[in-house]
């Protein structure tokens, strides 16, 4: 019967009073747990797909939509943009631009967003063949990992693609010339495993038919998927990807160039996630103040537990003296008490969390296709347990001092 | 075994001091402290006990003289040395009888002895209560629980205060019977406080107190 175990027996002792300084302390590291774990998980998702991408120039509307349709493949584009207009980026003798890279959004096969695009793509992100080939014809996909995975698409798949991006049967081009899986890529930990990639040509010819119905759907006006993109006049795409040689001054001004000259925009990732992660940081600071005013109301209720409990105790804390005890011995017994009730909440309130995250990571997989990885345990959460011992030993250091200075003479002989 | 000399104690601001008898106790002797409420008779028993520390005087127990002691030494000797039986029955309440008994040798510092605990409980009749909690037990039961506490150490003292005193005739008797015993069993000495009557013929030595206090 050690110090631990009678600490332990007092505590189940009084169930309600203990439960509910649990929950309290549960409930306030859950909170603050689960919004470093999002907080985590966003910054994680995001920052990893930057990709070294500069600039995104697309069409006009929120620079914001922009950057989450073609970078993070959330949301729907903002609009096309002529091909012209943007072929001046995809010169690889650019004198400031390193990497251009076009994307054609907008369709999607069973929730899983086509893209089209050049193989410059799989520079940006790191991609390589894990099977298969790069395409050589129109209609070719080269898939990411986890979406090959989970729509169980092999080399030599076919299928068709719908319009927009959510799955619908009835936005099938069911008259469109089918795509054919010609390669899979190699897990890259990136935006690039959850895709359908396909030459930018692709797209057009499924619109070409889409558009004009009566069109003889094998009649594929003469594309060429391996020369640049620049070729083509009369055509257009999303948006375009664009990595700058070093980092320049001359980019800067190239942004400002396209939004004041052009019909289009262009938008700097770095600078639009800072204005995202500020809005989300406001919801985030609720939370979190609110984990600090629940973990207060916590404190509140242990030490209120304890000290109540201290004079049905007194007799029995006497009796402890008596038997051989000293002060120090009861001072650690109710500081014992506190921090296993602060740390029983804790360890709950992160086992709350991580289920929580479980959750949130489910809906994401099945809304936006991404994954969340929450199993991760963060090194803060320690310093939430770390915490919890320090609240706990705050909130039962005057029941402690009070249980130490336990009069025996006075509490035996008065009866 | 037990020796007392010169024992005084004062309440602190108290404008009395109290004087204690000498006292002189054998191994396995009993003594009965009778006198009225009021007369100082729990102050004598707690600085008996080490609760209370004396103004001045020396109480020797097997040799040791622990009036001189003080802080954790002296809560280590009383722990190991003394077994207490209190007015009221005093418990760990969340913890079973048995557990009350092994919390009274863990908190003196002494290994664990779990045969020593039944044969405890067996003897004062309450083993079948010993996965019990305190609380479920009748006020004779909680008596004798609190007897077997107050053995399980093998104290050379066993000082007892008021124990009859709730007690009908028969019972009282019981009880005044069974601390006989044990003590005589342990061959420890028994001190019993009280003022009840009844227990006079029971003991060799009888102290028969009025007032201990005089002016200072």
């Amino acid at each position: 019967m050690s110090l631990f175990s009678l600490a332990w027996r007092n505590l189940l002792y009084r169930p309600w009073t203990t439960l509910l300084s649990v929950i309290l302390a549960a409930l306030g590291a859950g909170l603050i747990s689960i919004v470093l774990l999002l907080n985590w998980q966003l910054e994680q998702q995001f920052d990893r797909n930057l990709a070294g991408i500069d600039l995104v120039v697309g069409a006009k509307g929120s620079p914001l939509q922009l950057m989450m349709s073609s970078m993070y493949h959330i949301s729907s584009p903002t609009g096309n943009v002529p091909l012209d207009a943007v072929k001046p980026f995809l010169n690889p003798e650019h004198p400031y631009i390193g990497l251009g890279v076009p994307l054609s959004l907008g369709d999607s096969y069973r929730g899983r967003r086509i893209v089209g695009t050049r193989p410059e793509f799989l520079e940006l992100y790191g991609g390589t063949l894990a099977r298969g080939t790069m395409w050589t014809e129109v209609m070719d996909v080269v898939a990411g990992a986890t979406a090959a995975r989970e729509l169980g698409l092999d080399l030599g798949d076919t299928f068709q693609s719908s319009h927009g991006l959510i799955e619908d049967d009835d936005l099938t081009h069911r008259n469109a010339p089918r795509f054919r899986v010609v390669g899979v890529l190699a897990p890259t930990g990136t935006v690039a495993d959850l895709v359908l990639l396909t030459p930018n040509e692709s797209l057009w010819a499924v619109h070409d038919t889409h558009d004009h119905d009566h069109a003889d759907s094998s009649a594929a006006p003469g594309y060429d998927v391996t020369a640049p993109l620049t070729r083509y006049g009369d055509e257009s795409i999303t948006s375009v990807l664009l990595r700058f040689r070093g980092t320049s001054v001359a980019g800067l001004n190239m942004q400002r160039s396209i939004n004041e000259n052009t019909e289009m925009q262009a938008v700097t990732p770095s600078i639009q996630l800072s204005e995202l992660y500020a809005t989300v940081g406001q919801g985030e600071e609720i939370l979190r103040l609110l984990g600090y005013v629940v973990v207060g109301v916590s404190i509140l209720s242990i030490f209120i537990g304890l000290y109540s409990s201290l004079d049905r105790r007194r007799g029995e804390l006497a009796l402890l003296r008596s038997l051989g005890a000293g002060p120090g011995k009861l001072f650690g017994l109710l500081l014992l008490e506190g921090t296993l009730t602060a740390v029983t909440g804790a360890l709950l309130g992160l086992a709350l969390s991580h289920a929580g995250m479980a959750l949130i990571g489910r809906y994401f997989a099945e809304n936006y296709r991404y994954d969340f990885r929450t199993l991760v345990f963060l090194p803060e959460e320690a310093w939430i347990l770390l915490a919890a011992l320090v609240v706990g030993a705050l909130a039962s250091l005057l029941p402690a001092r009070r249980a130490a200075r336990t009069d025996v003479h006075d509490t035996l002989a008065g009866g | 075994m037990l020796i007392t000399h010169d024992l005084t104690y004062r309440y602190p601001g108290a404008a009395t001091t109290f004087r204690f008898p000498d006292l002189s106790v054998d191994r396995a002797g009993t003594l009965l402290l009778l006198g009225p409420s009021g007369a100082g008779k729990s102050t004598w028993l707690h600085l008996l006990a080490g609760v209370l520390s004396p103004l001045a005087g020396r109480m020797e127990l097997d040799g040791v003289d622990y009036a001189a002691l003080s802080g954790a030494k002296l809560d280590r000797f009383r722990g190991r040395n003394i077994g207490l039986v209190f007015q009221r029955p005093y418990f760990v309440d969340a913890l079973t009888v048995e557990e009350n008994l092994a919390i009274a040798r863990r908190m003196a510092s002494l290994p664990p002895d779990p045969e020593l605990l039944r044969t405890t409980l067996h003897q004062l009749g309450i083993d079948d209560h010993a996965d019990r909690l305190p609380g479920q037990l009748s006020v004779g039961e909680q008596q004798r629980a609190t007897i077997a506490r107050a053995l399980v150490n093998r104290p050379k003292l066993i000082l007892a205060d008021e124990p009859t005193s709730a007690l009908d005739r028969r019972n009282a008797s019981r009880v005044s019977a069974l601390l006989r015993e044990r003590a005589a069993e342990l061959g420890a000495a028994l001190i019993v406080v009280t003022h009840d009557e009844r227990l006079r013929d029971d003991f060799r030595q009888v102290v028969e107190l009025t007032s201990l206090a005089t002016p200072n």
